[in-house]
């Protein structure tokens, strides 16, 4: 299997400024309306009685590319597939019959529905287009792989992407620590605020395929 | 935040763009030929690169929150903008040489902007009491008529100019110097800081320095009412602020909201609004106690420091805690590391402390904690921007001598005799309903503003069947990019193209580069969009028509361009060549000491003010008169409601507002994906609602029977407006915040959801001094409905 591909995400640096989640709208197209292949989520803590603790922590989540993704095993027609060359998880919208059962298996909220009814998610910007990237050629054999638009955006500097085994150089021990427990491509920074964002999830076991 | 890397060190994240432009750099005029990417081309103009069948690459300088950063347009073969990208190094758009640059929401926005089928797509003019379609021409001569007419039987001197964020560059010379409008409400002041920004300059810090912090050296940061995560003035700030952070420097937050700003903050300290005069004061008492001020700079550069320590010496941090609602270990805590940092230290502020009468005397208090500590233009501290110098295209390109024939004629706005200006003489755009209805007014221009969600929204926009100013005037001319209530009310709407459509130009001046002077424009990135025009061609167009066109000789904007950029040997053409931006120049700091050994602050003065006694004693004696108490020249606490408004038990709660990172003066909000993007902020993206919100504490809401995304009422004395509430920890309770403002009635908002909260503002409630209208209001809040 080629290396896996993922993001890199460290909250502190986000701005919850949502320039990721519009970016992706403009380069896949895709009008506003609830579908969001990347959206920031804020997560506070405390109340205000204690206001020198109290926290919200910015998360900008897509598509985790999992190492061995619910929605793919659910798919009844096979039209979801985590591919072997570079791991990216992406659907045939040919096969896709918009039965939802994905978004149902997805513990991340990244299947979305487009007008047409068919599934459509981070593709890590393979290609542009809702149901582009099925069939690409792999991320680590593109001469010049796109920079997905969520990245090349970000003000803060808080997203990045890339084969996970260069994600994880620029980790801190704790990322690194957590994503080998975690069975997501994502790469995530432990907060400063206390609260722990993104909970590893019992979603399958983690491939160790070079990452 | 060891161990993390700052924007500066992600080098691996710049591609070849950006470090050919890092060479490029050392010989401005160096050519980057061969540098594009390599499966772009460049495109020369906007309509060059149409329907060629490759894709392109343009550029562009966004202007949605008028700080020109730069940005790459992706042009496809048929000449349609497809995506826009941040430029690296860029001195708006990026953190400084070598750091990669992007583009915030608002910018990524111009896409859906240039193409939205909501904009005003045609001129359009009134006969017969109705708007109609007109062509170009027909716009044209309507308007001079009109404008003719209007100065025939009223003269000039009854017309007001309001200027906005306009991009022509001409428009007061059209309506100031040509048609002879004396009348010109400007910007800040009174409708951004002024409370502030009056204050500050009188003092000699500079009205808009103290927003300004040299974060690659700084210490220690005050951000105080101000959230530069999200209302950053370019993104250089917001990413130079968050190196600053990861570099080790302490940044506190003090604002009754928890901001953007303050997720990434040391320390949060929820003031209780219009208190921050007595923080100001007891950090002041702190930082003398313990020695920590600038003894040289005060006994050397300083006016009235005595009366200060003595007004410091009685806030003590106990006093003070007792009145701002924080702890007085806190401010001791703070004030020290403020003070030891300094003058590696600075303070960050804009319309938290600079939009209430009460703000003004508080604004002091803050000031005089950057003479106290001796930050002024120092590394690390208050850092006074050099800035290149344009040439006065008028004088380069035009063989005609622009007259001025507003001269001699009053101006209703400043004149003192006229009794509508402020106390320090500035323009009151509260008083202009009441100029409309005594005469003094009788028409407008607009351009790029709309003074109905500034205040006395009511006065202007009529209701109960009262006719509001709008209604009232004879002629109301507006350029403008989307329908609202104001344009609607128009006698001629001239549409204007947006940021895409139009070459853009622009020195600095703040930014990210702290030692050096820049210069940034682009040519248009795609054609004007239906029948639109750049607002420089508006105001051609129309000063032609008016018999003016001798003085208006440039063929396009960008020969206008050019004559600016003569001054510094460059063209616009040059600046597209080097990715929009050139660097022009190195400046140092301490820019208020010159050469003789003396100095020259703000002011024009050689101390900088504590005491506003040489220039003020006779204002504030009349202040003293009206506010019924003693109100000195010298920094001073005055508690909420000495001269602003005062919560009641009918009215327990405080109103303010916000801006938020999506929207900026209302430039976007008929905008989709930003509107999308504000209601997943507050997690309320499901309800069929895209207005702005109310946020107010879970112990208010509780009160109050109010829960997140219920539809509630806000009303004041003087009116009332109707919004979903967000419910959240994250606000001191007593404060509610409408977040952004300028939404709701009179917005560009196309259903009008949301509030537009100055429909609570009376005309009278401004900040006297400023004449900045007062946003700080007495309100209750009811449930009108639930989940909408």
């Amino acid at each position: 299997m080629g290396e896996q591909w993922g993001f890199y995400f460290d909250p502190d640096d986000c701005m919850g400024c949502n320039a990721c989640a519009i970016a992706c709208k403009n380069r896949h197209d895709v009008d506003e309306g609830h579908v969001d292949w990347r959206r920031v989520d804020t997560v506070p803590s405390g109340s205000f009685d204690d206001y020198q603790n109290y926290e919200e922590t910015n998360v900008s989540m897509s598509c985790m590319h999992c190492a061995d993704p619910p929605c793919e095993k659910v798919c009844p027609t096979d039209a979801i597939q985590k591919r072997e060359s570079d791991g990216i998880v992406t659907v045939n919208q040919d096969a896709c019959i918009g039965c939802g059962y994905c978004e149902w298996a997805c513990p991340y909220g990244a299947p979305q529905y487009g007008d047409d009814g068919l599934m459509q998610k981070c593709n890590l910007c393979l290609d542009k287009g809702p149901g582009s990237g099925h069939g690409a050629t792999s991320k680590n054999e593109q001469d010049e792989p796109l920079e997905p638009a969520c990245v090349d955006e970000c003000v803060g500097g808080a997203l990045d992407a890339g084969p996970v085994g260069e994600l994880l150089d620029k980790a801190s021990e704790e990322a690194a620590e957590r994503f080998a427990n975690n069975p997501t491509s994502v790469i995530v920074e432990p907060s400063s605020e206390k609260t722990s964002a993104i909970a590893p999830m019992d979603v399958g076991t983690k491939a160790t395929d070079g990452g | 935040m060891s161990g993390r890397e700052s924007n500066a060190d992600r080098g691996s994240n710049l591609t070849r763009r950006s470090l050919l432009k890092t060479t490029a750099a050392a010989g401005v005029a160096a050519s980057t030929a061969g540098c594009s990417m390599p499966t772009l081309t460049q495109s020369s103009s906007a309509s060059s690169s149409a329907g060629n069948g490759e894709t392109t690459t343009a550029y562009g300088n966004c202007w949605q929150c008028h700080k020109l950063c730069g940005m790459e347009v992706t042009l496809n073969g048929d000449g349609k903008a497809e995506e826009l990208h941040g430029i690296d190094g860029h001195p708006r758009g990026s953190a400084g040489e070598g750091t990669k640059g992007t583009l915030c929401p608002k910018g990524l926005s111009q896409l859906e902007k240039a193409y939205s089928p909501k904009r005003i797509k045609q001129p359009h003019i009134r006969e017969d009491g109705e708007l109609r379609k007109a062509d170009w021409d027909e716009a044209f001569e309507y308007a001079a008529k009109r404008l003719q007419d209007f100065d025939d039987e009223y003269g000039a001197e009854s017309f007001v100019e309001f200027h906005g964020w306009g991009t022509a560059g001409t428009f007061s010379t059209l309506f100031g110097n040509l048609y002879g409008c004396p009348n010109h409400v400007p910007h800040p002041t009174p409708t951004c800081f002024g409370s502030m920004a009056v204050t500050g300059t009188l003092m000699g810090l500079g009205g808009g320095n103290i927003r300004w912090i040299d974060y690659p050296n700084t210490e220690y940061v005050l951000v105080w009412g101000r959230d530069p995560l999200e209302t950053f003035a370019g993104q250089w700030e917001a990413k130079q602020l968050l190196d600053a952070r990861d570099r080790g420097a302490t940044i506190v937050t003090i604002d009754p909201v928890y901001t953007e700003t303050a997720k990434k903050s040391d320390y949060w300290l929820p003031i209780e609004p219009r208190t921050d005069g007595a923080l100001a004061l007891a950090m002041a008492n702190v930082i003398i106690e313990k020695g920590l001020h600038d003894e040289e700079f005060i006994g050397q550069y300083t006016h009235g420091f005595e009366a200060y320590r003595d007004a410091a010496a009685e806030m003590t941090p106990e006093k003070a805690a007792d009145v701002t609602g924080l702890d007085a270990e806190t401010i001791r805590e703070v004030a020290t590391g403020f003070g030891e940092a300094a003058p590696s230290a600075g303070i960050t502020s804009w319309t938290g402390l600079g939009q209430s009468a009460d703000h003004q005397k508080a604004s002091q208090n803050v000031v005089a904690l950057t003479g106290l500590v001796g930050n002024i233009d120092r590394p690390g501290g208050q850092r006074w921007y050099g800035s290149s110098k344009l040439a006065n295209p008028f004088e380069v390109g035009c063989e005609y001598d622009v007259p001025n024939n507003a001269e001699g004629k009053q101006c209703h706005l400043t004149d003192k005799q006229a009794g509508y200006a402020s106390m320090t003489g500035k323009p009151v755009q509260n008083n202009v309903p009441k100029m409309v209805d005594n005469g003094d007014i009788r028409g407008m221009v607009y351009y790029y503003r709309n003074p109905v969600t500034d205040g006395a929204a009511k006065e202007w926009l009529g209701t109960d069947g009262q006719d509001g100013a709008l209604d009232k005037m004879d002629l109301v001319i507006g350029i403008d990019a989307f329908w609202s209530e104001t344009a609607r009310k128009a006698d001629v709407v001239f549409p204007e193209s947006s940021q895409l459509e139009k070459p853009m130009l622009g020195a600095g001046g703040f930014g990210a580069y702290n030692t050096q002077a820049w210069v940034t424009g682009s040519k248009a990135a795609i054609d004007p969009q239906w029948n639109t025009k750049s607002g420089f061609d508006i105001v051609k167009g129309l000063g032609e028509a008016m018999g003016y066109g001798k003085y208006f000789p440039w063929e396009s904007k960008e020969e206008y361009i050019d004559d600016k950029l003569s001054a510094l040997d460059l063209t616009l053409e040059d600046l597209e060549e080097e990715d929009t931006y050139v660097l022009t120049g190195e400046y140092g700091y301490e820019k208020w000491k010159k050469g003789d050994g003396s100095a020259k602050f703000a002011q024009g003065a050689g101390e900088f003010w504590f005491d506003l006694d040489k220039k003020l004693d006779k204002l504030y004696a009349g202040l003293s008169e009206k506010a019924g108490t003693e109100i000195r020249t010298e920094p001073q606490y005055l508690p909420p409601g000495t001269l602003g408004d005062s919560l009641t038990d009918e009215y327990p709660l405080e109103m303010l507002d916000t801006r938020t990172v999506e929207f900026s003066h209302g430039g976007d909000q008929a905008l989709a994906a930003p509107l999308e993007q504000l209601a997943e902020s507050y997690d309320l993206e499901h309800e069929d609602y895209r207005g702005n919100y109310l946020v107010i504490n879970t112990r208010d809401g509780d009160e109050r029977g109010i829960d997140h995304g219920d539809m509630v009422e806000i009303e004041g004395k003087h009116g009332s407006a109707e919004l979903m509430a967000a419910v959240t920890e994250g606000i001191r309770p007593g404060a509610v915040s409408v977040e952004p403002y300028g939404f709701g009635r009179g917005s560009i908002q196309p259903d009008e959801d949301g509030a537009n909260n100055m429909l609570l503002n009376p005309p009278g409630r401004i900040d006297p001094v400023s004449g900045q209208i007062d946003r700080h209001l007495a309100v209750e809040v009811r449930k009108t409905g639930g989940d909408a």
